[in-house]
């Protein structure tokens, strides 16, 4: 059977994990430095495996996003609509108003 | 029928029918908004502590190996390419949107607003009908005037009402599906650290764990090389560092994993909300304690990244 990702990913980090305890166990700073360098190298695989699970779920997000705005759309027509209803009321009130007021200045001119 | 009496009966008919969504829908969507945006800022923050970190050791390791291999601008890089962290970005977003207008759709302010502009309308009403000139055309008594704008503001409110009702379930029930999808999707990237024998690491908590130890490495080695020339506080300045970090790579993976665990619970409101619409039930979904844990885990993020 082909291994899967998790497979290689607990590979690597076994062998990333037993670098770094023989890291923290070497006493001179050659044999460290040795290990230190191994450790960065399986780090970086690690980092790529990573980096590519990752990138393997671009597309859906991408297409998730889609979906997330077609809705969003939608309820913002929504709130247009009820927006739309509150103003034909505020228009009114201004009709309303500007009658009054020209009522009022007619009314003065003409006396 | 009397005239008078036809708006007070459309007042009763509409204003018994007005409030169709239930008042936990009302008062719980803008904290469901406010959930939602912090679960996906701090989502956002998870990819940008885990790339920061990236970054810094990169810079830890030229600091110990300079001598050695000195500086080569190629080496310094970021784990994610902008790409595929604004494809991230972008889904996020659009969800923080959704949660905007929906809170704005559903909150009780465009009722308030829409009484307000009401009583605007009666008050330019009563004025009008309190002009000479009005007076000569027609006979309108206060009381009618008030009468007719409170029918006018029943009448507005259930057909806002009404529209709502229709509407909402459905689009909110819409969104079940993505919201789900989105959380699994990021639950996925966040991924698992790496158990005590190596097994089970992945995404953003394994990458995070493993840098943290590189950044011990990186420190410990630095220490070993510059031991001869560190007097003896910055030498134990730097030493300091080792536990430090210890501590705070535990910190910094937990914040993960309950960024990775508001997920979860944002879906599980989201389920509770399209069921209080759908049915006028309250909702039991503890937003205030998601919010307050986002919180936590946002100061949390903010606090690494400066």
């Amino acid at each position: 059977m082909d291994p899967t990702q998790q497979d290689v990913q607990n590979a690597f980090q076994q062998l990333y994990d037993s670098l770094t305890s023989a890291y923290w166990a070497a006493s001179t700073i050659e044999d460290k430095d040795r290990i230190r360098g191994c450790a960065d190298v399986v780090f970086q695989i690690l980092s790529q495996l990573t980096v590519d699970d990752i990138k393997s779920r671009s597309a859906d997000f991408q297409q998730l996003k889609s979906s997330v705005q077609s809705v969003s759309n939608k309820l913002q027509q929504l709130e247009n609509e009820i927006d739309g209803i509150i103003h034909n009321i505020q228009i009114a009130s201004s009709v309303a108003g500007g009658i009054t007021k020209a009522l009022d200045v007619a009314a003065r001119f003409l006396g | 029928m009397n005239r008078r009496i036809v708006p007070v009966v459309v007042i009763c008919i509409f204003g018994s029918l007005a409030g169709c969504i239930s008042p936990a829908v009302h008062s719980n969507v803008p904290q469901f908004a406010d959930a939602v945006t912090l679960a996906t800022e701090n989502s956002k923050g998870a990819f940008q502590v885990v790339d920061q970190k990236y970054v810094e050791i990169e810079a830890d390791t030229l600091v110990v190996d300079y001598e050695k291999t000195g500086f080569d601008p190629r080496r310094i890089r970021h784990l994610l390419t902008a790409d595929e962290l604004q494809v991230r970005v972008d889904l996020l977003n659009a969800l923080q949107q959704y949660a905007k207008t929906l809170s704005q759709v559903s909150s009780d302010s465009k009722l308030q607003e829409f009484d307000d502009q009401t009583k605007a309308f009666g008050k330019n009403l009563q004025d009008l009908a309190g002009t000479a000139a009005f007076k000569r055309l027609v006979q309108t008594s206060k009381t009618q005037v008030d009468i007719a704008t409170a029918a006018i503001d029943a009448l507005g409110r259930w057909f806002l009402e009404r529209k709502r009702q229709k509407e909402l379930p459905q689009l909110i029930e819409a969104m079940q599906d993505p919201v789900k999808r989105t959380a699994e999707l990021l639950q996925a990237d966040i991924g698992n650290r790496p158990d005590d024998q190596g097994n089970g690491g992945s995404g953003l908590r394994a990458q995070l764990w493993n840098e943290y130890m590189q950044a011990m490495i990186q420190e410990s080695a630095f220490i070993d090389h510059n031991k001869e020339q560190l007097g003896p506080l910055a030498k134990a300045q730097e030493i300091r560092k080792l536990p430090q970090l210890v501590d705070e790579r535990a910190k910094a993976d937990d914040a993960l994993r309950q960024t990775s665990e508001s997920m979860g619970k944002l879906v599980q409101a989201h389920n509770e909300l399209l069921r209080a619409v759908q049915t006028k039930a309250d909702l039991h979904a503890d937003i205030s304690a998601l919010i307050s844990e986002g919180q936590r885990i946002k100061t949390f993020y903010e606090s690494l990244q400066k």
